[in-house]
């Protein structure tokens, strides 16, 4: 009677049994733990559930074993491609250019000490 | 009237006095509070405002004022500012926000005399491929209304395609445009990266994010193009129009096919394709072979490239800058934490997090820089077939709409994108057309231009569709 009642999709089951195989050696293999996931939800201001911790792992490591491919293109010498159109600042280009000293600006002598200048306190201890 | 006048169509009707932009906009506005809550594609529609503006527009039309979209109602993507309305990004984090100012866009169309019908649904910050992501629940396909419309633009689509509004605004980041027009029988078109100002569109990830339309036509594209486009100071990405020239395509076109795209699809898909290079080739252009960059690699510069700068790009939504502030919090760093998990969507959590990975030290491996490095080398690959032919033919989707709730892994939904991608890291102009259908649902052909050739794209688009029929199907609701 039982048997009647469950539909025989052997291919289903093996499909689902391989995919969550697959999950389990990604998850085992993966760089990405719980150590690190909690590293990364602190810089993002995230917090998750255990559940969502759990989930987010898996997730995570699917998504890394499908990028982690790009690793194996030679890319020596390429330039980066950073923007599809050259980027410029609109009031002026940001060039780096040869400042003069800064104390050729000092029209009088500042006391300084090691580099800093002194300036009156402010704020009585 | 009948529900499905294309944008020319409209704008004939509204010169001749045929119809006032009053019962134009009331057509429209009567379709979407009888269709829907079904297809879920609005995320809010003013129509006491919306008639307000009819009836200024409908003085204009009287003076013989006319401008290229005076009393045409245009329905606008939530990811574009529009002054004084909501705009959320379908993101719980910005439920409550009201945009103090115009995207540029948007200020283009209102200026041509465009109404403002509303904003549609989309994928939560444009990160999906189903707008099954939105905050405000899952757009469905008026072609099959347990299927998808396809994302992020899946409102902008599916409005599109049942007949809702004439046009739509879109975001195209990966696809977004594109993907929704092939799954909802509508044409998408993504200009050149820069043609269209970004000042306003929230974003998600900066050097690919592209504004674009979805229309029922090429010629409609072509029309909203002309509006929006142009230089804007306000956006550091803009390009300016004496900053490149435009060497017009003589026909014949040689046109760039590579069997390889279409190696794991379904013959279906494949039939469709050839059926549109077939066109093409009795309208008189050339076809040659040539190799595209593997499509999967280009994903994988794509997916890193793109979440690591969202992890940048939504930083700001810390319930500070912006955003829905979490309650009640007892210090700031809860407070950001708070504010940001309740407010962001898994998927938006995950790429969050993939990019943060991607950028941080603890990967071991530069990942963004080898993405980058990718992408030029897809970026020459694309310069060197331009060299060869004017346009390339390629498919939109590798499949028609799939169902809602179908059970697909990050990476397998991503996959989706594999057509598409590539354009946005090059910065290309594209744009899907409808070429066919498979078991009643549509489907789409990409034509992929050069740089800066958009009117080419666009030329040819329309030279297409005076050939096929595709694009005058529409669905029954």
């Amino acid at each position: 009677m039982l048997l009647l009642l469950i539909r025989p999709r052997p291919f289903a089951y093996i499909a689902r049994f391989v995919k969550v195989r697959e999950q389990i050696k990604l998850f085992l293999q993966s760089t990405l733990n719980l150590k690190i996931l909690n590293e990364l939800s602190s810089q993002c201001a995230l917090v998750l559930s255990p559940a969502e911790q759990e989930k987010m792992v898996a997730d995570l490591s699917l998504i890394l074993a499908f990028v982690d491919q790009i690793h194996t293109v030679p890319t020596e010498g390429v330039v980066p491609l950073i923007h599809p159109v050259n980027v410029g600042n609109l009031r002026e280009a940001d060039e780096p250019e040869t400042t003069e000293p800064y104390n050729i600006y000092e029209s009088e002598k500042i006391e300084t000490v090691e580099g800093f200048y002194v300036v009156p306190k402010v704020i009585e201890p | 009237m009948d529900s499905f006048q294309s944008l020319t169509q409209l704008r004939n009707l509204l010169e001749r006095k045929q119809i006032s932009a009053t019962e134009l906009c009331e057509f429209y506005l009567d379709r979407i509070a009888r269709y829907d809550q079904r297809v879920n594609s609005f995320v809010s529609v003013e129509p006491d405002e919306v008639l307000a503006h009819a009836k200024m527009a409908d003085q204009d039309l009287r003076k013989g004022n006319c401008k290229e979209l005076t009393g045409i109602p245009i329905a606008q993507k939530d990811v574009f500012c529009v002054r004084g309305k909501p705009t959320s990004c379908c993101s719980n984090i910005l439920r409550s926000f009201i945009a103090p100012y115009d995207a540029t866009i948007v200020k283009n169309i209102s200026q041509a005399g465009g109404i403002y019908l509303g904003k549609t649904n989309m994928d939560e910050f444009a990160m999906g491929t189903s707008n099954q992501t939105s905050a405000w629940g899952p757009v469905r396909n008026p072609w099959d209304l347990d299927r998808v419309p396809g994302g992020s633009s899946g409102g902008s689509a599916a409005a599109v395609a049942a007949g809702l509004s004439p046009v739509a605004t879109g975001s195209d980041t990966g696809g977004s445009i594109r993907q929704p027009a092939s799954f909802c029988g509508v044409t998408g078109f993504k200009p050149t990266y820069g043609r269209l100002s970004r000042y306003g569109m929230v974003a998600f990830a900066s050097s690919l994010d592209q504004a674009g339309t979805l229309t029922l036509t090429a010629q409609d594209a072509a029309t909203m193009f002309d509006v929006m486009q142009g230089y804007d100071p306000q956006d550091a990405t803009s390009v300016s129009a004496s900053n490149f020239e435009r060497n017009r395509m003589q026909h014949p076109l040689t046109i760039g096919y590579s069997g390889s795209l279409l190696q794991d699809l379904d013959s279906d898909i494949v039939r469709c394709i050839e059926a549109a290079r077939d066109t093409l080739e009795q309208l008189g252009h050339n076809f040659v072979d040539v190799e595209v960059f593997d499509q999967d690699l280009a994903l994988t510069s794509y997916y890193i490239i793109s979440c690591a700068e969202a992890s940048s790009n939504l930083a700001r939504f810390d319930g500070v800058r912006y955003g829905s502030r979490a309650n009640p919090v007892a210090t700031i760093q809860e407070m950001y934490e708070e504010t940001r998990s309740q407010g962001f969507g898994d998927e938006v959590k995950r790429r969050l997090l993939a990019g943060t990975y991607f950028l941080s030290n603890n990967s071991g491996e530069n990942y963004v820089q080898k993405a980058q490095k990718l992408r030029r080398m897809v970026h020459d690959l694309y310069e060197k077939l331009f060299e060869q032919v004017d346009i390339v033919l390629a498919p939109a989707t590798p499949s028609p709409a799939f169902r809602l709730n179908e059970q697909h892994d990050s990476t397998d939904m991503y996959r989706h994108d594999r057509f598409t991608v590539p354009v946005n890291l090059c910065g290309l102009p594209a744009i899907s057309l409808p070429c066919g259908q498979i078991n009643g649902l549509p489907i789409g052909v990409q034509l992929i231009g050069p740089k800066y050739c958009d009117e080419d794209v666009l030329n040819l688009a329309v030279s297409f569709q005076s050939e096929t029929s595709w694009h005058l199907d529409h669905p029954e609701l």
